[in-house]
């Protein structure tokens, strides 16, 4: 009797199953991505705060969203500066961010989108911590 | 002795002349100053020749001498050219009395014609000498000549006495003598018995008592005769000699006229055939001559030392003393003139007179006064000289009227005045009518003027005078004294352009030397003052400008400085100083102005970002520019966002916020891509960031 029990779960089953994970899976990787993705515990920067006074920021961690925009400098033993313009409140707004000289492997070029860990450091530039394609 | 110092001076004038030739080199070479900087158009007295101008120098080509910088025309002193104008203006003397004082004249030197049918009428002549002498053209001379020949009748009647008292005492005389013979006699043929008793020596007394009177009577009677043909010898020369002094002294006054009559009553009067002139010798013996005194010298000695060398250089010398030890003065010279390449050098020249004084002077006068009694020694070439006097006046009267009719004005006046000068009291002279004489005047004022004009260098007018004399003078030459302006009037020229260059170039020293140096040859040049006042009137719009200039300077206002840059431009020229902060204003200026201008075309692209950026540019250079405010002004309303970006981002700089500046210099360049102002905020502070 057990046996027959046993048998019974169906095709049709399996499917609502997968269906199921796979839904969960896509809506928690949309979470995720609502979220804030990979630095979602970090607070996101409010540029229009940071245009106004960066020295207050100083020593601050934000999350930065946004698309490469041009190289404004390199130091070799530095690092690297950019632009990058990032959306608030439907705006744009360009931002400067420094890529020491630290994460010199990746290869940052225009237009790209990066989601940045930056800090904000004693010259009151955005400096970044990490930074990662979303 | 007025004639022996003429003679000296012409002498000395000539000798000097003559010489002058010798130095042209000398002179040419060391004149630099003068002559070769007036082309000789400068007038003898603003050269002062190589003896300088205290030797009198005399040009007999145009009678012209020069002494102490002065000059003038022997022909045209003050007196004789006050006499001649006198003269020429003065009505021609053809009225009745005139006319009979002429008849008059002629009718007494008729009277006393050895041609007179009636042989010669004294006492007839004589008669009317009184009333020739009442026309105001004798002046009296006449009465002296009546009085001249009444003194020869008393001298005569005088003569008479002495021969009538002569008589007398020869009577008288034979009678002492007879006297005196029989009072030799021996005693015994009157029969000396009434005294037997006397001795021999008594007898002798008493004879010779009655002889001694009659010695003494005799004697003074004989003197008496022979004082008295003396005094008749005496009274009848001194009447000949004052009587011929009459005569000279009417021979000098060129009244020959009446020299013709006195020597006619002479002969008449002294008919003993002695026409010796006897009174230039009587005037020479009466002058008072120092013999000790001797005699006034002209010193000249030439010994040149000719020397060529080389070099170049130039130097002379000159000069004149006076040796008070020697009474007498000198003058020397020595003229050393060296030209660049081939020199020359001269010297040696020794020229004085010696021994000058009033003694002397008077020495020579009295020796000049019987060297011409020897030449003229009888009342015959007196009258023999007058008479062609008179005969060349006449000549000298019909040439000028016939040169006056041929228009030749300066030879028929240089006829009248010498005639005029030889017989100024004859006839034919003072006939001449006024009308005729007055072209000549005309003429001789205007030579003067033209004299006067040359001489203080007035040109314009010398040139209208010589145009005017060429144009009514046929035959005055207009070639030389226009050469001689005309060269003037270049060389003032040249000196006027000198000085504009040298007031160009702020050379005050040649300024004032040209200036003089063209008021010198021509002080009534119309340029000079022209000229000078343009000069003058130049410095105080200089001096104005940069009054001006420094003002706008120091307030800043480049702008003003900018719209007149030309009149800053030319003030400035002598003062680098000055020059340097208006080159620098002006650079400034001038980019404010292409700011401004590309700020405009910007704007009419529909750029205001643009716009507003080139103004802020010149802005940052200018902030006290007015006109780059309006633009900027203009402009950031236009172009708000941009401006707003651009100004935070500097202000956050300033406050070096460098990464709030930087994002505002970003959004600025987003906003405005070619943006310099952002794009060089970016770049700077990306390099401070990465250094």
């Amino acid at each position: 009797m057990s046996r027959r029990a046993h048998q019974q779960i169906s095709v049709t089953k399996l499917a609502l199953l997968l269906a199921g994970v796979g839904f969960l899976g896509v809506g928690g990787f949309w979470l995720y991505r609502l979220m804030g993705g990979q630095y979602r515990t970090v607070e996101t920067l409010d540029p229009e705060s940071y245009y106004e006074n960066a020295n207050n920021l100083k020593g601050n961690t934000y999350r930065v969203e946004g698309w490469i925009g041009n190289s404004l400098g390199w130091n070799p033993g530095k690092g690297r500066l950019f632009s990058i313009v990032t959306q608030s409140q439907n705006k744009d707004y360009v931002l400067p961010i420094f890529v020491p000289h630290d994460l010199q492997t990746i290869n940052i070029q225009k237009k790209q989108k990066y989601m940045v860990k930056v800090m904000v450091n004693d010259q009151g530039i955005l400096s970044v911590l990490e930074m990662t394609k979303p | 002795m007025k004639g022996c110092l003429f003679s000296a001076s012409l002498v000395l004038g000539l000798a000097f002349s003559a010489l002058c030739p010798l130095f042209a080199q000398t002179e040419s070479s060391r004149e630099g100053d003068s002559k070769a900087a007036t082309g000789g158009a400068r007038p003898p007295q603003m050269n002062p020749g190589f003896l300088g101008r205290d030797i009198p120098v005399f040009d007999p080509g145009s009678d012209v001498a020069g002494f102490d910088g002065k000059i003038w025309n022997v022909n045209n002193n003050r007196l004789l050219r006050a006499r001649f104008e006198k003269y020429l203006n003065a009505p021609e003397e053809t009225g009745e009395a005139d006319l009979k004082y002429d008849a008059t004249v002629d009718r007494i030197l008729f009277l006393l014609s050895p041609g007179n049918p009636k042989g010669p009428q004294v006492e007839e002549a004589w008669k009317l000498l009184p009333s020739a002498s009442q026309y105001e053209s004798d002046a009296n001379l006449c009465i002296a000549l009546s009085d001249a020949v009444y003194n020869v009748w008393l001298a005569k009647n005088e003569v008479g006495k002495i021969e009538m008292a002569n008589r007398a005492l020869l009577k008288e005389k034979s009678a002492l003598e007879w006297n005196y013979r029989l009072s030799l006699e021996p005693e015994t043929t009157l029969g000396t018995t009434n005294n037997p008793s006397g001795s021999s020596d008594e007898k002798k007394e008493a004879r010779e008592a009655k002889i001694e009177p009659l010695k003494e009577q005799l004697s003074e009677v004989k003197t008496t005769l022979a004082n008295n043909r003396l005094r008749k010898e005496a009274s009848i020369l001194q009447a000949k000699i004052d009587f011929q002094t009459l005569l000279v002294q009417f021979f000098a006054q060129r009244r020959f006229q009446h020299v013709l009559i006195g020597t006619r009553f002479y002969r008449t009067l002294f008919g003993d055939g002695d026409n010796r002139l006897l009174a230039l010798d009587q005037i020479a013996s009466s002058l008072p001559v120092d013999k000790d005194a001797g005699q006034a010298r002209v010193r000249a000695k030439f010994n040149p030392k000719i020397a060529g060398r080389g070099g170049s250089e130039a130097g002379a010398g000159g000069g004149v003393g006076y040796d008070r030890k020697e009474s007498g003065s000198g003058g020397g010279a020595g003229a050393d003139a060296r030209s660049s390449g081939a020199a020359f050098a001269m010297e040696g020249l020794d020229f004085g007179v010696e021994n000058l004084g009033v003694e002397s002077l008077v020495g020579a006068g009295a020796s000049g006064l019987k060297a011409l009694g020897k030449m003229v020694n009888s009342l015959s070439q007196l009258d023999a000289l007058a008479n062609e006097a008179i005969r060349d006046v006449n000549e000298g009267i019909k040439a000028y009227q016939f040169l006056l009719e041929q228009n030749e004005l300066k030879s028929a006046t240089e006829r009248l005045f010498e005639t005029f000068a030889m017989g100024e009291y004859l006839p034919s002279v003072r006939k001449l009518p006024r009308s005729e004489k007055r072209r000549a005047l005309e003429f001789t004022r205007k030579t003067n003027e033209l004299l006067a004009a040359l001489e203080v260098n007035d040109l314009t007018r010398a040139e209208e005078l010589i145009r005017d004399l060429g144009k009514n003078a046929k035959d005055f030459d207009t070639s030389k004294p226009l050469a001689v302006v005309e060269t003037a009037k270049t060389v003032s020229a040249m000196h006027l352009a000198k000085a504009k260059a040298a007031a160009t170039s702020g050379d005050r020293s040649a300024l004032e030397s040209e200036l003089r140096s063209a008021m010198e040859i021509w002080p009534r040049n119309p340029a000079l003052a022209e000229v000078s006042g343009a000069i003058f009137n130049q410095t105080d719009l200089q001096q104005q400008a940069l009054n001006d200039f420094d003002r706008l300077f120091a307030q800043k206002n480049y702008r003003q400085i900018f719209e007149d840059k030309l009149r800053f431009i030319a003030a400035t020229t002598l003062y680098p100083e000055r020059q340097e902060k208006l080159r620098k204003v002006l650079d400034q200026i001038q980019l404010a102005e292409s700011a401004l201008l590309r700020a405009t075309e910007l704007a009419k692209r529909g750029d205001p970002a643009g716009a507003w950026e080139s103004v802020e540019r010149g802005f940052q250079e200018f902030p006290d520019d007015p006109k780059l405010n309006q633009a900027r002004a203009e402009f950031t309303t236009r172009a708000a966002e941009f401006v707003r970006s651009i100004r935070t981002a500097q202000e956050l700089e300033r406050k070096q916020q460098l990464g709030s500046s930087l994002s505002w210099y970003l959004r600025a360049q987003q906003e405005y891509p070619n943006s310099d102002i952002a794009k060089e905020g970016v770049g700077r502070l990306s390099e401070v960031i990465l250094r």
